[in-house]
């Protein structure tokens, strides 16, 4: 009688750990944005991904309610990224590749401007503070609610409102910086 | 721009966070204020332009935490276990009681269990002689079914490093011990190489997947974790 119970609460833990694989896989692109908004560096970001999805895998019988598995994943990414800033030095490094305009790359005028925006964006982002650059991207990337985003960060809800507002304050004082210095594209004109 | 509105009810309008008494004061206002006006619509088109920035990134393929192949066969695999128990207990229950058969299940269960993966990332030598002061443990005071995995990444490659003043001990290990299986992360070994191309690691070191591929997969397939 015993062993038949571990067998079907093995069989019903190698369900769930399917459905939770799925869930990961499903939450994947989601997670890899927030992270690169956060580590500003493709490396990083993947690593970061890595360790969440890891530690998210370690954690599973914590998650309540799936619903929430956004939110859940989130802070688990939020505390490893923590965790990384405080004991890891590597996080500190620059990769100057990662951010360098690819003008080399050809590429037609719109798609230039488009990438010298993102690129401007992107930069200045990494200029903010991580708690603006954090807030920022939880409510513009992923669509958190200021409740949800106090949640994952443990902070205060008038924290996150000021965080949000500061923090696009001061991307809008950046942009508004990096394109009075920008070269500007000149489109080409026909033979 | 309307003195009444704080600057942070202007993010809150934008992000749908303020009540609807809130909203409609700030949309009266805006009917008049014409700063309050633009300020809202530049802030719009910044968050607009943050979402749509972040989904052109290239995302890097995605890497199952559990192999999808292997997660496809748990089941059939489960099933074969169960009924490969039932016949196992069935049989042993006829040679011997019931009790001995059953004990000796749930030993070979434990022995089975006896996996360990032990995982540093540091190159502080304290942590490196804990490393390896667990690893010798487990491996002398396990039974014979017993293997260890030690994975290094980040600066804990170093410790496979020829020189590292380590060896003699890790090569004593590996000697006596041919369940003890040695992995450098791909990723923390090219990156070190990058920094000192020195770096020659010992030639029993695996390293051709990054250590959190390899943590994945020991860990889905019940290995028992260790961080040192």
């Amino acid at each position: 009688m015993k062993l038949t119970k571990k067998i079907v609460t093995f069989l019903c833990s190698v369900q769930q750990k399917e459905r939770f694989n799925q869930a990961l896989e499903a939450q994947y692109d989601r997670l890899y944005r927030l992270a690169y908004a956060w580590t500003h560096q493709a490396c990083l970001a993947q690593d970061l991904v890595q360790e969440t999805m890891l530690k998210a895998l370690e954690k599973q019988g914590d998650l309540d309610n799936f619903d929430q598995f956004g939110a859940w994943l989130s802070k688990i990414m939020h505390n490893k990224f923590i965790d990384n800033l405080r004991y890891n030095r590597r996080w500190e490094w620059a990769d100057e590749t990662e951010v360098d305009y690819c003008l080399a790359e050809a590429c037609n005028e719109s798609k230039l401007i488009e990438k010298q925006t993102q690129d401007a964006l992107h930069l200045a982002m990494g200029k903010l503070s991580f708690e603006h650059r954090q807030a920022i991207s939880l409510s513009d990337i992923q669509g958190f609610s200021y409740q949800e985003i106090s949640e994952i960060t443990s902070t205060p809800i008038g924290t996150v409102m000021s965080r949000i507002s500061r923090g696009r304050e001061k991307l809008r004082f950046l942009l508004e910086k990096s394109h009075s210095g920008q070269r500007k594209v000149v489109p080409l004109r026909g033979r | 721009m309307s003195a009444a509105i704080e600057k942070y009810q202007i993010h809150a309008y934008i992000d749908g966070e303020l009540a609807p008494p809130e909203n409609k004061e700030i949309e009266q206002l805006m009917e008049t204020d014409e700063s309050l006006r633009n300020e809202i619509i530049q802030f719009s088109a910044l968050k607009r332009q943050i979402k749509d920035s972040y989904q052109l990134v290239n995302i890097p393929s995605y890497q199952p935490v559990v192999d999808r192949e292997k997660a496809g066969w748990q089941l059939p695999k489960a099933a074969v276990a169960a009924l490969f128990i039932g016949v196992l207990i069935g049989y042993l229950s006829v040679n011997m009681p019931f009790n001995q058969a059953f004990l000796s299940a749930a030993d070979q269960h434990q022995m089975a269990e006896q996996k360990y993966l032990i995982h540093l990332d540091s190159a502080d030598p304290k942590k490196l002689a804990a490393a390896l002061d667990q690893t010798e443990k487990l491996l002398v005071n396990g039974g014979p079914g017993i293997k260890v995995d030690f994975i290094t990444n980040y600066e804990g490659v170093g410790l496979f490093d020829v020189n590292n003043s380590n060896r003699a001990q890790l090569e004593g290990l590996l000697n006596r011990f041919d369940n003890l299986t040695l992995y450098a992360c791909k990723r923390a070994l090219q990156r070190a190489m990058e920094k000192d191309a020195r770096l020659q690691l010992l030639p029993q070191v695996k390293h051709d997947k990054p250590a959190l591929d390899q943590v994945v997969e020991r860990l889905s397939e019940g290995w028992k974790y260790i961080k040192i």
